[in-house]
């Protein structure tokens, strides 16, 4: 296990170095200066172009390349173009907010997902089987802006309406300001985490009934019940932890990609957090914070496909590697 | 007539407009004092030194935080803010001089004096620089010598040539303290550690604290030259979606939306309780043509080379219909560059086309283009057919322009593609000269000044490097009428009214009867106030006063309804 996780840690690094090369070219290549003169009439190409060279962007992107790398080596994720900020700093700032919107989301989640699924997998073709289908299909097909803006509506506007001002969640922001509580922070989390959830529960309670429903038709299964054992005891002690293996790689890999998904949500909710600063980053062309972003999202990849692969072991004691 | 008044009424006329008193003016018993005020932008800003902010906002952002040494009153006319009267010139009308108020005072209680307003405009005016804001001091005979400060509330500028619009251009600006950013190096101004969090200031309100990403929280500052202001506290809320920004200001979570979105401008105009305002911006959007006989590389022939061709375009649309349908009815269409918000504006010094389609039919086949079998206009064996840039991500002007490309096809056999296009590289073939046309925009001050996007010295890439006629459009009564708005003071503010307003019109009629470009309409901005008192709006009930660093004394004269 030791040897293995210190082989999967060196491929890791080495995987972000190549991804570091491909995310850089990437944005090099990508059609459109940081800087331009757009639509100020008083703007100088000048000045414009003296910053393009100061900060080496009128260099081939493999010859800046290295610079990056080496910066990168240091822990240096280099200055925002647009803030004019450390990008660590940057992330220090917005990182634990999408944290704690996105955890909380992914922990609502599963709880709601992983007995919906079991529940659905168990009862197959039940009433409720097909209601649960049903509703998991909406889940996953209504975009999340839509979902979005439709939540902020309902929550924070009818709802306000409906009880003459006596209940309604906020519109924006994370706190309310000069209020730095944390049910001041759970109240203003309940509409963005509502509309994470919504998406996250359609898909992972889908593939938790797949993965039950498969577990539940084999033989094991079938001795375990020939045996006389209880129902309920075949379903959660038999059956659930092996029907959970492959959430458990689903959930490792859908946690950098929650990150992308926030994008959306932390904007319509005003959520001062990463998927926010890397879309403003986008439309700026603010490579360093971009990279920084996806640099950081790649190495939550590659931790959490590797923690993926180590509580297998736990919840499988069968698997060795 | 005594020298002086002369002078100052010269001055006056700079700008073509009247002094008229200050606007708001809350003051009275009814004024209840303290409470918060909280205010949104709709990103964080990017810094809060003003001399870095070149994004909207961080300008509405740092706006309540300095001074200005004039402003503008709710109709747009220059008024003293920090500046003791109006500015004098001397005889030969190139040395302005400027009084500062006495008893002004920065945060760290120091005296505000002509040193901080000549150190503001040498920084500004330094090659060295390093910023996104774009600040134009080439009037001034020179950037150090060219303003100086004769005593402690005296400051002159000196000019290489007269400037009409030196004042509304030059001296609305903010004021910084000497003492703090004369001490930075402008090489280094854009990383200085304080540019989140500005020490010495001297606007209404003061820098308390910022929550990144979130919001920015100011305090009234009692020390302010023109009177405490009766709101305690100021709260900038970064709200990043319109809808919620709208409901926000319609629910009274916030006080002041700048800039409500067309989407939610009728839910906001009809909520009870909420003071809205619709009015024209200051801005425009055009249709920006390639006036020269060839792209700029000389790769092909343009499309639009032939004001036959560029008349036939206007005769062929009906501009009115289609900015009421990309707008939603949140424009007003323009045939000129100045916009209603000015006082030069002149709705009928322009040249207006009307549709008619016979005789832009006509027109086309007068520059010897005829249809093909395809029903595409040809010419030469060139097709008539072309990319019409428009920015991606914009919807009204997407549809503006959809509805043009089916119309000019429909009616002409122009063969239009539209062609939406990231802003990142919106401007690349334009500013090069190689592309036929594109839908474009421009932010405009208060006073008119069309030398950069329009004088043939401004033409991209050929005559300037920075300029922004992208047109290559020549015309040397254009250039003259150009110059001469330019430069037109004359003794009496009437006088020099009239003489720009003439220069005005010519440039107007010029514009429209070659149809250099085809102006497409000025948005049509919505604010809206909730609990909020003493706020006044111009003519029209307009509010670009109190937007974008133009009138900051007025913050102080507010008063929150219902202060908690």
């Amino acid at each position: 296990m030791t040897f293995y996780v210190i082989r999967r840690v060196l491929i890791g690094f080495l995987l972000l170095v190549f991804m570091s090369v491909a995310f850089f070219a990437l944005t090099r290549l990508t059609p459109g200066p940081p800087f331009t003169t757009g639509e100020n009439p008083r703007a100088h190409q000048e000045l414009i172009d003296r910053r393009m060279h100061n900060l080496g962007l009128d260099q081939p992107w493999y010859t800046q390349y290295p610079a990056y790398l080496n910066a990168l080596a240091h822990g240096n994720l280099g200055d925002s173009y647009v803030y004019n900020r450390p990008v660590t700093e940057l992330l220090q700032q917005r990182v634990p907010n999408s944290l704690i919107l996105l955890g909380a989301a992914l922990i609502v989640s599963l709880l709601i997902a992983i007995p919906l699924g079991i529940f659905a997998a168990t009862r197959q073709y039940s009433i409720l089987d097909v209601g649960t289908s049903v509703v998991s299909y909406v889940g996953i097909s209504i975009p999340s802006f839509v979902l979005g803006i439709f939540l902020l509506l309902a929550g924070a506007v009818w709802l306000r309406h409906l009880t003459g001002g006596d209940f309604f969640f906020p519109l924006f922001g994370m706190h309310k300001s000069g209020i730095d509580t944390l049910d001041d922070l759970v109240w203003h989390m309940v509409l963005p985490v509502t509309s994470l959830s919504v998406l996250s529960i359609a898909g992972f309670s889908r593939f938790m009934r797949a993965s039950m429903l498969e577990v539940l038709h084999q033989d094991y299964v079938r001795t375990a019940k020939a045996k006389g054992l209880a129902r309920r005891t075949v379903n959660y002690k038999h059956a659930l932890r092996n029907a959970i293996l492959p959430i458990i790689t689903l959930v490792a890999l859908q946690t950098p990609q929650f990150v992308s998904g926030a994008i959306i949500t932390e904007g319509i909710f005003s959520w001062p957090g990463m998927g926010l600063l890397a879309f403003q980053a986008t439309v700026d062309r603010d490579y360093p914070v971009i990279l920084g972003v996806v640099m950081l999202v790649a190495v939550l990849t590659v931790i959490f496909n590797l923690l993926a692969d180590i509580a297998y072991a736990v919840v499988d004691p069968r698997i060795r590697y | 007539m005594r020298v002086g008044t002369r002078i100052r009424a010269v001055a006056l006329a700079s700008v073509g407009l009247f002094m008229i008193a200050a606007c708001g003016g809350s003051s009275g018993p009814s004024v209840k004092e303290g409470g918060t005020l909280t205010y949104i932008i709709d990103a964080d800003a990017q810094t809060l030194n003003p001399f870095e902010a070149g994004d909207l906002p961080s300008v509405r952002s740092f706006q309540f935080m300095f001074p200005s040494l004039y402003e503008l009153d709710k109709n747009l006319g220059v008024i003293p803010g920090l500046a003791d009267g109006m500015p004098t010139l001397s005889s030969d009308l190139k040395t302005w001089t400027v009084k500062i108020k006495s008893g002004a005072k920065w945060s760290d209680g120091t005296p505000i004096t002509a040193n901080d307003v000549v150190t503001t405009a040498r920084i500004q005016a330094s090659p060295n620089l390093d910023t996104d804001a774009a600040f134009d001091w080439s009037p001034l005979t020179d950037p150090v010598n060219g303003v100086t400060a004769k005593d402690d509330h005296t400051v002159v500028y000196t000019l290489t040539s007269t400037f009409a619009p030196f004042l509304a251009v030059n001296l609305l600006g903010f004021i910084a303290p000497a003492e703090v950013y004369g001490k930075i190096d402008p090489a280094k101004m854009r990383s200085d550690p304080s540019n989140d969090h500005p020490t010495v200031t001297g606007g209404p309100f003061l820098f308390d604290k910022r929550v990144p990403g979130s919001e920015i929280d100011l305090v009234a500052n009692p020390n302010y030259y023109a009177g405490k202001p009766h709101i305690a506290k100021l709260v900038e809320k970064v709200i990043t979606d319109s809808t919620a920004a709208a409901q926000a200001v319609i629910n009274g979570d916030v006080n002041w939306d700048p800039e409500i979105t067309a989407g939610a401008l009728d839910t906001v105009k009809a909520a009870a309780g909420v003071q809205s305002s619709e009015y024209p911006d200051l801005g425009y959007y055009d249709i920006r043509f390639n006036d020269r006989q060839k792209w700029a590389d000389g790769s092909r022939n343009t499309l639009f080379g032939d004001v036959n061709v560029r008349r036939a375009f206007a005769y062929a649309l009906d501009k009115d219909s289609i900015v009421k349908t990309a707008t939603a009815g949140h424009g007003t269409p323009l045939w000129g560059d100045l916009v209603p918000a000015q006082a030069y504006y002149d709705a009928n010094a322009v040249v207006k086309y009307t549709q008619d389609i016979a005789k832009a039919q006509s027109l086309i086949a007068a520059a010897g283009w005829t249809k093909g079998s395809d029903g595409i206009l040809q010419k030469n064996g060139q097709k008539f057919s072309a990319k019409f840039y428009v920015r991606a991500g914009k919807p009204q002007r997407i549809q503006a322009v959809t509805i043009m490309s089916e119309e000019l096809k429909k009616n002409l056999g122009m063969d239009l593609q539209v062609t939406p296009t990231d802003f990142k590289i919106f401007y690349k073939p334009i500013q090069a000269g190689n592309f036929d046309l594109a839908f474009a925009g421009f932010g405009i001050s208060a006073d008119p000044d069309d030398y950069t996007i329009f004088h043939s010295s401004q033409i991209r890439p050929e005559n300037s490097k920075s300029g922004n006629n992208w047109t290559g459009f020549v015309n040397p009564d254009l250039d003259a009428a150009i110059n001469a708005e330019r430069t037109d003071l004359k003794d009496t503010a009437d006088a020099t009214f009239a003489a720009r307003k003439a220069d005005m019109n010519k440039i107007e009629h010029i514009l429209g009867d070659n149809v250099v470009v085809y102006f497409m309409w000025a948005d049509n901005v919505g604010m809206g106030f909730n609990g909020v008192n003493g706020v006044v709006g111009g003519n029209g009930g307009a509010m670009n006063y109190v937007d974008q660093d133009r009138n900051v004394s007025t913050f102080a004269q507010w008063s929150m309804a219902n202060p908690k």
